[in-house]
């Protein structure tokens, strides 16, 4: 490390801001890369531990925002987000072990783009947008899809950092998250589903919401799919419909690969069986 | 280059002088001679360097000891008291649940924190609980009961506390 800053607030991180810095938060990523050789010598690390207003939820009205140093733990122990987005609760439960839950961070986990975060599927689900601040105290907002570029790759600017992320409240809807994991507890998501669902009365759908990551190279909400069911009932040929346009959808977009003779099938299990239990 | 942290390690204030990119794992047992945190893996999955920070488990194999400024840590030493050690740690040597014994240390902390955090947690509740935790030589079961009974010497089986 060239420098290392550890600021208590964010208008003194704002200031350590440089071309070659690189952010620390759980450093449950950053740890394991300067293990694996990843070489700092020529970087300014700063450390985002010791500032508190980069951490807590807050929510107004139907918007929730989760600070970025936010712990994938407090995510799970936050009542708001218990209340109105438990796709998200599950999601962040489901992170790697006790210590990595405590340790990873909700900014850490979008910042990184890794195709196979946990937390993402559930912030799309909710509408989840970026909240960015430069140097310069600016901040800007941008939607989850846009910001994520591919593996690894965001938007974030050199002079900019994560300051939030937003999602909407989904308090009405019915929500479900699954994973489908390696190994049973430390799992890295193979493929993660969520899923939320919005009824009228009459048992038509009002809203749906479908996202799967970890099958493609970035996490993906299925546009298409939940407008084409708007109005409509989920009966059981229509989820063995939809189960099976998604799963055509990813192999289109995956294209033919050793792990899609084994992701297809179960991406078209899954999305079945999760409609059919939100249908109950 | 070296810099300066202060913070308390088993209730003791420490002011030591670090590497910037030091682990904590390394001045726990390099620079404070805390030798029970063990190193397996070094990268966040097998638990054999799980600590206590602020009260939550971690691994300080990926915890950058520069971070850890004014912070609480606990290790496996502050467990045992004027030579008595801690319950949980009984209850490992009652139930055989160690072998080579490497895990351990950070078996004990994560069944230790499972159950502050839980009391009355279920046998699945305990796994998930441990899962950030790798055992070459029990085969877990052991494991699993010696926390059980630790679960079950604190509380009655209507959940009432015996204390
Ligand atoms: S040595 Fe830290 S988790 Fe394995
Ligand atoms: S007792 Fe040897 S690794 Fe657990």
């Amino acid at each position: 490390m060239l420098n290392y800053f550890r600021p208590k607030t964010i208008n003194e991180c704002l200031d350590y801001i440089c071309d070659d810095r690189v952010y620390i938060a759980g450093g449950t990523d950053l740890l394991v890369e300067m293990k694996n050789g990843h070489d700092l010598s020529k970087n300014t690390v700063i450390d985002l531990t010791h500032i508190p207003e980069l951490s807590g939820v807050k929510r107004e009205n139907d918007e929730i925002e989760i600070m970025a140093c936010t712990t994938h733990d407090n995510v799970v122990l936050n009542k708001d987000i218990n209340q109105c987005l438990r796709a998200l609760s599950s999601a962040c439960r489901s992170v790697g072990s006790p210590q990595i839950r405590n340790m990873g961070t909700i900014g850490g986990s979008v910042g990184t783009a890794s195709p196979a975060s946990d937390p993402m599927p559930a912030l799309m689900l909710a509408d989840g947008r970026v909240v960015l601040i430069n140097k310069k105290g600016e901040t800007r907002e941008e939607g989850l899809e846009d910001f994520i570029v591919k593996p690894g790759v965001t938007t974030l600017k050199n002079d900019e950092m994560i300051l939030s992320i937003k999602v909407k409240s989904l308090k009405e809807y019915k929500q479900s998250f699954f994973k489908i994991g390696r190994r049973k507890a430390l799992a890295i998501a193979r493929l993660n589903f969520a899923m939320a669902i919005l009824k009228n009365d009459d048992e038509t759908i009002k809203d749906i919401k479908i996202v799967i990551g970890a099958a493609l190279p970035v996490t993906k909400r299925f546009y298409d799919i939940e407008k084409m069911l708007v109005g409509k009932k989920l009966t059981e040929d229509l989820i063995e419909q939809v189960s099976k346009e998604i799963s055509e959808q990813v192999l289109a977009i995956a294209g033919p690969r050793k792990s899609s003779e084994y992701k297809i099938p179960v991406i078209k299990n899954v999305v079945n069986s999760m409609l059919k239990e939100m249908e109950v | 280059m070296k810099i300066q942290l202060n913070t308390t390690i088993n209730d003791l204030l420490v002011s030591v002088e670090i590497e910037q990119d030091a682990r904590l794992l390394d001045v726990l047992r390099d620079n404070l001679g805390l030798l029970g945190t063990k190193e397996g893996c070094g990268v966040g999955e097998c638990g054999a360097c799980t600590v206590i920070i602020n009260g939550k488990t971690a691994n300080s194999c990926i915890t950058l000891a520069a971070s850890m400024e004014d912070c609480d840590i606990k290790t496996i030493e502050y467990l045992s008291k004027d030579g008595e050690l801690h319950p949980m740690q009984e209850s490992f040597i009652d139930n055989s649940a160690l072998q080579c014994g490497f895990c351990t240390p950070g078996f004990v902390l994560s069944g230790i924190s499972l159950l502050e955090r839980n009391p009355k947690a279920t046998t699945e509740e305990i796994k998930e609980g441990l899962s950030g935790n790798i055992c070459r030589c029990t085969g877990y079961e052991q494991i699993i009961k010696a926390v059980e009974d630790v679960r079950d010497k604190k509380y009655n089986k209507d959940g009432a506390s015996n204390e």
